[in-house]
């Protein structure tokens, strides 16, 4: 475990250049992005100080990083508020909906994917890998609108726009947007959970189980289900970094004050400070979820190295 | 020892299995390509019979068949089996696995896959002995605890909350096997339980099998591809290939006087301590790839001693001796009735 | 991220795809791969012609204004209706298949040609450059994909090119960890060892012994991997990043329609159902590769 903590710090590092390097090394003038084409020197100037822009780089990206640990993300000029104000506002948003999506995913996914397994090769697994085909290529924001114009709008069961307040409010308002994140992330979970289903069918066990004469009820709970379940896990903690990007996407199409939305207005309107910090944010939470999967993974499971069974 | 079942009700000159004419096809598509032919087997309480075969020979599929587990895509096509009486092939499988005692168990070739790897040994032992309903839990645990000892897992009671990557090879396979008797079956079918294990481990599983079985009859169906395996433990022998039966009969008769070419070239090819040996012979040619129902013998083209006829005529069992029947048309010609024996082995045929 | 408990065949995808690291992807259709390559390729075929002979096949130009005919559903006239600037949504939903089939394609070959050369390199070579090259794609892979994609397209300012270029910095990295880890069994392997002993050229070793062998899967990745690749276009475009109008794209056509999806709906409906019909026949092709592939492997 301490190996992995290790080993994640030239990445953090990395990180922290990249971000840096994407805004600092942006072609064109960062103060006149901001201020307009008709702004005096004076003001461009004023403007660049502000900014930071006026210093050698090396002392910028120091100054950048030496911030980090104090919670110091940078400034969003539009919005005229420090990033890590906007961050800790609009995260858990973004997370909640995540979860939400993850937990929506898991709960359809697992029966289509436990169905298709245990009729494999028979009409009704037929037609639900046929409907993984097309469901990998139903891009969410399509289907995103097509939510709202059915179940908002048409039938004005759910809100079309916005988080909520409150876990109940919240709950309604991101409903349409989770299930639009997990209906994104199902046709890959399915595809992988029956796969790693039908290896756990086929193993000894099972057949043992069967000739015990357990009830088909207790063969899938105690035996397929828990084998299954294990790279069911891993398979979500891999694809975080996919979920996280697509999270973005759905909160523009809700509007979901989350900090996917956040970031695509601050690249929309060249904040560039606020682009830095967020996508920042991003990727050291991937990093932390990732990690944290792992070594919950090993606890887990009774054993350090899990076999393929 | 402890064996709270009634085996007492196995005697030993029951018939415990009884299979007669199996046929087990492949449905491959629209076509069905047969996997097993008109298979004929008899076992008896206490008996252990081995079914020796190369890889596709179809011997682990004669196994499911009478466990009723046969891969999607195989079915029976014809024969019946009956365990004690009872069809086994009517109706659902849960008919069969339902039973409380005297119904059929399987233990398997690879420790690992044969075991949940999530749940401990205690769990799945217990279940095992209360799956007939009888068993309460405290008395499930003290006989699962009983019947590892028996198996030799030294402090069971302690093992058992340990999980199944915690064991060796050999004691995982132990283990199966405790859970497979649980159940008290009167028929165990053992799929290669051997072929993972080294050769010391190999012998003491193996004698293991045959005293356990012993004290409680219950019959033994041991399939393998290893024919020193199956003499050393099996009184009689069934010898399979291309899923046809090639010969069947005592072990001790096969051995010294094989009345099939490819059973004498499957004893030919053991390495043996009796005499030396310059060469190893191998039986030259592959193994059919199945998907032929072609009509002869299936090993001819393999078959030093194949004649014309062998490629056409028809395959059936004959009397070659008492309890001994072979498929090979030849018999009468190989092996001629009276032949001064000249290193006491009899099984040298006629050279062709 | 720990691998372990899963079959063989998971593993990531190119583009930050959902699903899982290197060896096969799973052939999603029963039967032969055959089936579905045809399927697909018919498909493909099918949208490829479509959009080639765009000027023949649509009665409407995609960019000509007609404020009188606006928002009309679909008729006779206007098979998908028209957009609020009375511009027919056919020949729009059509012409846009020129800019998203060649958006999924040069992100993909550039991804693929950047990649492999990369991971071959730095597979062979080893050492500092392979350690330098996969701490990069450590750094890279952190990031979600669309993260990046966005922040990089939208520093440059919207537009293909900027799309082009955010992707490209990045795309790579999925084909160079496959490759690498593939030429570095390769190299252990003894084919290779034995190739190397009968003292060839080493452009002639990488060209004809390693390469045929390291380019089959990237190969079959890059052929599922159009999908995500279209996708990720469209949803660039959506969120105003990617291709700009007056060209038409799918996925600006939905965000362009998007305001007017409660009662005029054909506007968003058909250019994304116009991205499903391409995502299949990519999906039936690269499935259809992938089992061809694992057959010929196991052969």
């Amino acid at each position: 475990m301490v190996r992995r903590l290790v080993q994640a710090i030239p990445v953090l590092i990395g990180i922290t250049l990249v971000t840096f390097a994407m805004v600092h090394l942006v072609p064109g003038d960062p103060a006149r992005a901001l201020v307009g084409q008709r702004a005096t020197p004076e003001i461009i100037a004023s403007v660049r100080h502000q900014l930071g822009v006026d210093q050698p780089l090396p002392q910028q990206y120091w100054h950048f990083v030496s911030g980090l640990p104090r919670g110091q993300l940078g400034y969003s000029f539009l919005l005229r508020e420090s990033t890590d104000a906007l961050v800790r506002a609009r995260l858990p948003t973004t997370i909640f909906l995540v979860c939400y999506g993850v937990l929506i995913a898991v709960l359809l996914g697992v029966p289509l994917a436990l169905i298709s397994a245990t009729r494999k090769e028979r009409p009704l697994d037929h037609a639900i890998k046929g409907s993984l085909v097309v469901g990998l290529g139903v891009p969410s924001f399509w289907i995103g609108l097509l939510l709202i114009a059915f179940f908002g709008l048409r039938l004005g069961w759910f809100p079309v726009g916005g988080s909520g307040a409150g876990l109940l409010d919240q709950l309604w308002h991101l409903f349409l947007p989770a299930l639009t994140l997990a209906l994104s992330f199902l046709a890959v979970l399915v595809r992988s959970l029956r796969a790693s289903l039908i290896e756990v069918l086929d193993a000894d066990y099972v057949d043992l189980a069967v000739l015990k004469g357990l009830t088909r009820r207790r063969i899938y709970t105690r035996h397929v289900l828990r084998n299954a379940l294990i790279p069911a896990v891993t398979i979500v903690g891999l694809n975080l970094s996919y979920l996280l990007g697509a999270s973005v996407v759905v909160e523009t199409v809700f509007s979901v004050d989350g900090i996917g939305n956040t970031l695509v207005t601050a690249v929309l309107s060249r904040d560039y400070q606020l682009v830095q910090g967020i996508a920042l944010v991003f990727a050291v939470l991937v990093l932390a979820i990732t990690l944290a999967v792992d070594i919950t993974q090993a606890a887990l499971s009774p054993r350090g190295e899990l076999e393929t069974v | 020892m402890t064996a709270a079942a009634d085996t007492g009700t196995r005697t030993a000159a029951e018939v415990a299995l009884r299979i007669h004419g199996l046929q087990v096809v492949s449905q491959a598509g629209s076509r069905e390509v047969p996997i097993l032919r008109d298979i004929d087997l008899e076992l008896r309480n206490g008996e252990i019979v081995g079914v020796v075969g190369e890889s596709g020979s179809g011997k682990s599929t004669l196994c499911r068949a009478v466990a009723r587990r046969l891969p999607s895509g195989l079915a029976v096509r014809g024969g019946s089996i009956r365990l004690r009486g009872l069809d086994v092939l009517a109706g659902k499988p849960e008919r069969l696995h339902r039973l409380p005692q005297d119904g059929v168990r399987m233990i398997f070739q690879d420790p690992l896959k044969a075991l949940n790897p999530v749940m401990t040994i205690g769990d799945q032992c217990i279940e095992a002995a209360m799956a007939g309903g009888t068993l309460s839990r405290p008395e499930a645990l003290a006989r699962s605890i009983d019947l590892l000892e028996r198996m030799g897992i030294r402090n069971a009671r302690s093992r058992m909350s340990d999980y199944p990557y915690q064991f060796s090879g050999g004691q995982r396979q132990r283990i199966v096997v405790s859970i497979a008797l649980a159940g008290e079956p009167a028929v165990l079918l053992a799929d290669e339980p051997t072929s993972a294990l080294d050769v010391s481990t190999q012998a003491a599983l193996l004698e293991l099998i045959r005293q356990v079985c012993a004290e409680r009859n219950t019959a033994v169906l041991f399939v393998s591809h290893n024919y020193a395996v199956v003499a050393q433990l099996c009184s009689r022998i069934l010898v399979l290939y291309d899923g046809r039966t090639m010969e069947l009969g005592p072990s001790e008769v096969l051995l010294s006087r094989s009345r099939h070419p490819y059973t004498a070239a499957l004893i030919a090819s053991l390495p043996s301590i009796d005499h030396r040996v310059t060469r190893l012979p191998a039986i030259p040619g592959q193994p059919p790839r199945g998907g032929e129902a072609a009509p002869g013998c299936p090993f001819h083209p393999r078959c030093r001693y194949a004649a014309d006829a062998c490629r056409t005529a028809p395959i059936e069992l004959r009397d070659v001796g008492p309890a001994h029947q072979s498929a090979c048309l030849r018999v009468d010609a190989i092996w001629p009735a009276s032949r001064p024996g000249r290193s006491g082995r009899d099984d040298e045929g006629v050279e062709p | 991220m720990s691998t372990r408990g899963l079959s063989s065949s998971e593993r990531v995808r190119p583009f930050g795809r959902p699903g899982l690291w290197p060896a096969r992807p799973l052939p999603l259709l029963p039967g032969r791969g055959n089936g579905s390559l045809i399927a697909g390729g018919a498909l493909f075929a099918l949208i490829v012609f479509a959009a080639v002979a765009a000027p023949v096949i649509c009665t409407f130009s995609p960019v000509a204004l007609n404020p009188p005919d606006a928002l009309q559903p679909p008729n006779g006239t206007h098979y998908f209706g028209t957009d609020q600037y009375g511009r027919d949504i056919f020949a729009r939903t059509v012409f846009a298949a020129r800019t998203d089939l060649l958006i999924a394609f040069s992100l993909v070959t550039t991804a693929f040609v950047l990649g492999t050369t990369l991971g071959i390199l730095a597979g062979w070579v080893g050492g500092r450059l392979d350690s330098i090259l996969m701490r990069i794609i450590d750094v890279a892979l952190a990031f979600p994909f669309l993260v990046l994609v966005v922040s990089l397209a939208g520093l440059r300012g919207p537009g293909l090119v900027s799309l082009f270029l955010a992707v490209s910095i990045v795309a790579w990295v999925f084909y160079a960890r496959l490759v690498r880890s593939e030429v570095r069994q390769l190299k252990r392997s003894e084919y290779m060892l034995a190739a190397q002993a009968s003292d060839f050229s080493l452009p002639r070793i990488l060209g004809r012994h390693l390469l045929p062998n390291v380019i089959v899967q990237p190969v079959v990745y890059a052929s599922s991997d159009l999908v995500y690749a279209l996708l990720l276009g469209a949803s660039v475009s959506y969120l105003g990043l990617g291709v700009q109008p007056p060209r038409p794209e799918w996925g600006q056509m939905v965000q362009d329609g998007s305001t007017f999806i409660g009662a005029q709906w054909w506007l968003s409906f058909f250019p994304g159902l116009a991205i499903v019909v391409t995502a299949v026949s990519f999906s039936l092709i690269g499935d259809g590769l992938a089992h061809l592939a694992r057959e010929g492997s196991a052969r």
